[in-house]
């Protein structure tokens, strides 16, 4: 019986007859990095999915934490590909800061865009606010294993959301610039510099300043 | 000696060669060479006659210096060589010692569907522990090769030769006085299942020759930024590479001949003055090889099994699963068996040797070039600018070529799905049977192309096609999904061919990678532009952005499969055919 079982078990999974498309599971560490600024803050940007070629759930994790703060953005999503280079996405989104919690309805699509700009545009929908973001980022590769990635990320509101310290309109412009080496293609160290600024009451009101710093941290994926 | 007295001794020293051998590194009385700590790695051994014991199981080898497991014939990888004879009946029973079901379908052999050996659409697999007895009648003769059909076993080593010998001594319209196998093949430690999945996450995970800023640069000093930037304008737009040349490479590949790795030189003897016949068989899952032997001059003599006019080149591009012949005649000296990949990652080479021992220099291995406009099926491939010149053997005209504008033949329509699996559309696809393709143009070297190669026989009474069919082969590279029209083989309605017709497969490759097609259970009659040569294969290499027919006369009554060769496509790009 437990023979039978094993045997059924590695049909199933190793030797299934024609099956293009078998369930598989990812996790992509894109940035978990060391940031060189007060407070020391330690950030992350994490993106897991399961599924097959055309379904997946994702989940997205975006945050960063310092000194005893911690801030964070995570999502749960149903992923569709609509389209040979772009899925549609819907889901839950809960942002957290310190001990705030806000939970939003999240649209968005990605892809790669022509240029090979990977992107991210999510529309972020709450009884208080909606917010957008854009997250274009590109792989410029100096030799097959040292990749230079420029990243920018772009996020506005329609109104204030005081619980995440967000003002309306132009809240927010991250650029960083990042230098990798694959020693594998699944481990990969780097430095590289982030600039951050807020606009608006997000500079104004919650204080938000405008910053550049060093990074160094490790993507990985499994 | 009179001729044929010579030609009966040649005849038998040939088949002495091919069951004793003579290569100092191998003996095949006892199945080769053991590694030491489990399965043969050396030349596989050869098995003659007319009844068959083949167990399949799992072995332990050690390819690259860690033990791996591998799925074996009879303990050896690659299987035993079997050597049968045209006319007459062959019975093969195959155990299976695997935890879970197992199939060999022999490969461009005609025989009665339910010997064919495709689990699902043949028959259903040979369960654990079980045994199938195949039976049927050899009405060919040539080489072949044989190979699971089961999930991923092939790439794990499931493949071996075949070695159909004529009816009649000296049916073959060539003379020779060895005869050796050369088998190339991929293996990986990597579990195929683990690839698939990089594959699935990661599509370009084991290239490592991409386009850098350092390329870029170099092109913008060459031209100037303005050209520099339009050249690259249509790839970025499309998102795809132009250094797209093979999916997995020898970054996880060793490339082996004949079950050795390089270092390992499979080394094979001749006396100088001899007539070597040399039949490569591309077992590989992933990898199109070039082949040449620097110093000799190889003459073609047959393709996947079939007698063609012979022709003399120094390289050829042998694509998975097909299989040439070649004839030289080396004089003393040793000379390198030399494979590359189609992306120039790596190599295998072996010796052929008048002397005991010595090891052949390798060549270097050439610069992988990149994909043109032409292999994104943006037009002709000669830079030189013909449009018109886009099949040169067919403007010189001995036979016109059908162009699909005056095709006297209705084109049956067959459903099409523009989605996900479909990223490329070839806008001007074209027959480009005289293009050697990517990493062979313009290399100084003679070519063997598709347009080289004519049925040794006439072809000019076959019968004219009644209609045709036409496939899109489609992919999605980013995704790594592959399918025909646009539709996966799990979605798809199987083809339907009507017995006794002759049909016309057209092929349009909207993809950037090369696929071999493969149907079963009948002949693919390949259109080269003289339609009283055509020649006769089992697989046909279709090229990127490029378009190829073939004929068929549908003779054989049953269910078949029809698909692209490459182990990691065939799982989406893949039709079931009925013969009703
Ligand atoms: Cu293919």
């Amino acid at each position: 019986m437990k023979k039978l079982l094993i045997s059924t078990m590695l049909a199933a999974s190793l030797f299934a007859e024609m099956n293009d498309d078998p369930l598989r599971a990812t996790l992509l560490a894109d940035r978990l990095e060391w940031q060189a600024t007060d407070g020391d803050p330690v950030a992350w940007d994490v993106a897991a999915y399961a599924g097959y070629d055309i379904d997946k759930i994702y989940f997205y994790s975006e945050g960063a934490v310092q000194s005893d703060e911690t801030e964070s953005e995570n999502e749960l999503l149903y992923s569709r590909a609509v389209t040979p280079f772009w899925d549609l996405q819907g889901g839950l989104e809960m942002d957290t800061a310190g001990s705030e919690r806000k939970v939003w309805g999240v649209l968005a699509i990605q892809g790669l865009a022509p240029y090979f700009i990977d992107t991210r545009i999510r529309l972020k929908i709450s009884d208080e606010a909606v917010g957008v973001n854009f997250d274009f980022e590109y792989e410029a590769l100096l030799t097959q294993r040292l990749i230079l990635t420029p990243r920018i990320e772009m996020e506005a509101y329609s109104d204030d959301v005081p619980a995440l310290g967000i003002g309306s309109g132009f809240s927010l412009l991250a650029m960083g610039l990042r230098l990798r080496y694959e020693f594998v293609r699944e481990f990969a160290p780097y430095v590289g510099v982030e600039y951050l600024n807020g606009f608006g009451d997000t500079k104004k009101v919650y204080g938000m300043k405008e910053d550049t710093r060093f990074v160094a941290g490790v993507r990985f994926w499994f | 000696m009179s001729k044929m007295t010579r030609r009966t001794f040649l005849q038998s020293a040939a088949v002495a060669t091919l069951l004793y051998g003579v290569s100092p590194t191998r003996s095949l009385a006892d199945g080769g060479e053991n590694d030491g700590i489990g399965a043969t790695t050396g030349s596989p051994s050869i098995l003659k006659g007319n009844t068959f014991h083949l167990t399949i199981d799992r072995t332990v080898v050690n390819i690259t210096g860690k033990p791996a497991i591998a799925t074996t014939v009879n303990g050896t990888m690659p299987g035993p060589t079997l050597v049968w004879r045209e006319g007459e009946e062959v019975t093969i029973h195959v155990t299976n010692r695997l935890p879970v079901s197992t199939s060999i379908h022999w490969h461009g052999i005609i025989l009665p569907p339910e010997m064919d050996g495709v689990p699902d659409i043949s028959f259903d697999g040979i369960a654990p522990g079980e045994t199938f007895t195949y039976c049927f009648k050899v009405k060919q003769h040539g080489t072949y090769w044989y190979h699971s059909h089961s999930g991923f076993q092939e790439q794990t080593g499931l493949h071996g030769a075949l070695v159909i010998l004529p009816r009649n001594p000296g049916d073959e319209p060539f003379e020779y006085d060895r005869d050796y196998v050369i088998a190339l093949s991929d293996w990986s430690d990597e579990k195929p299942e683990s690839i698939y999945r990089k594959l699935k996450i990661q599509s370009d995970y084991y290239n490592f020759n991409q386009r850098t800023v350092g390329d870029f640069f170099h092109e913008v000093a060459e031209k100037g930024f303005v050209e520099a930037f339009k050249a690259r304008k249509m790839w970025n737009e499309m998102r795809m590479s132009d250094r797209d040349l093979s999916d997995v490479t020898a970054y996880t590949y060793t490339f082996l001949m004949n079950g050795r790795t390089d270092a390992q030189d499979w080394h094979a003897l001749f006396r100088p003055g001899e007539k070597v016949r040399l039949r490569f068989i591309n077992q590989s899952a992933m990898t199109i090889f070039d082949v040449r032997i620097p110093g000799l001059k190889m003459r073609v003599v047959a393709a996947d099994g079939n007698p063609v006019q012979p022709v003399d080149v120094e390289e050829f591009r042998i694509a998975v699963a097909e299989s040439y012949d070649v004839i030289v005649e080396p004089e003393e000296g040793s000379y390198c068996l030399f494979a590359q990949s189609i992306d120039r990652s790596g190599f295998v080479g072996g010796t052929l040797s008048s002397r005991n021992g010595v090891r052949a220099k390798r060549p270097p291995m050439e610069k992988p070039q990149s994909l043109t406009m032409a292999d994104m099926g943006m037009g002709g491939w000669r830079s030189t600018g013909g449009m018109s010149h886009e099949t040169m053997k067919m403007d010189h005209g001995k036979m016109k070529m059908d162009m699909p504008h005056k095709t006297p033949w209705p084109v049956t329509p067959l459903p099409m799905r523009k989605g996900v699996a479909w990223t490329m559309t070839a806008m001007d696809p074209r027959y480009r049977l005289d293009d050697p393709g990517v990493g062979l143009r313009h290399n100084g070297r003679r070519v063997l192309t598709y347009a080289d190669l004519r049925n040794y026989r006439s072809t000019a009474d076959d019968p004219k096609p009644d209609r045709e069919i036409v496939l899109h082969l489609t992919g999605n590279m980013e995704r790594y999904i592959w399918a025909i029209n646009g539709i996966k083989y799990a979605d798809a309605q199987p083809l339907r061919f009507h017995y006794g017709e002759r049909l016309r497969i057209t092929f349009i490759n909207d993809t950037m990678m090369p696929h071999p097609m493969h149907l079963h259970g009948m002949w693919s009659d390949l259109e080269t532009g003289d339609d009283t040569r055509l020649v006769r294969k089992h697989t046909v290499l279709v090229q990127p952005g490029a378009k190829i027919s073939y004929r068929v006369t549908v003779d054989a009554r049953g269910s078949w499969a029809y698909h692209c060769h490459m182990l990691y496509h065939m799982l989406g790009m893949f039709r079931k055919v009925e013969v009703v």
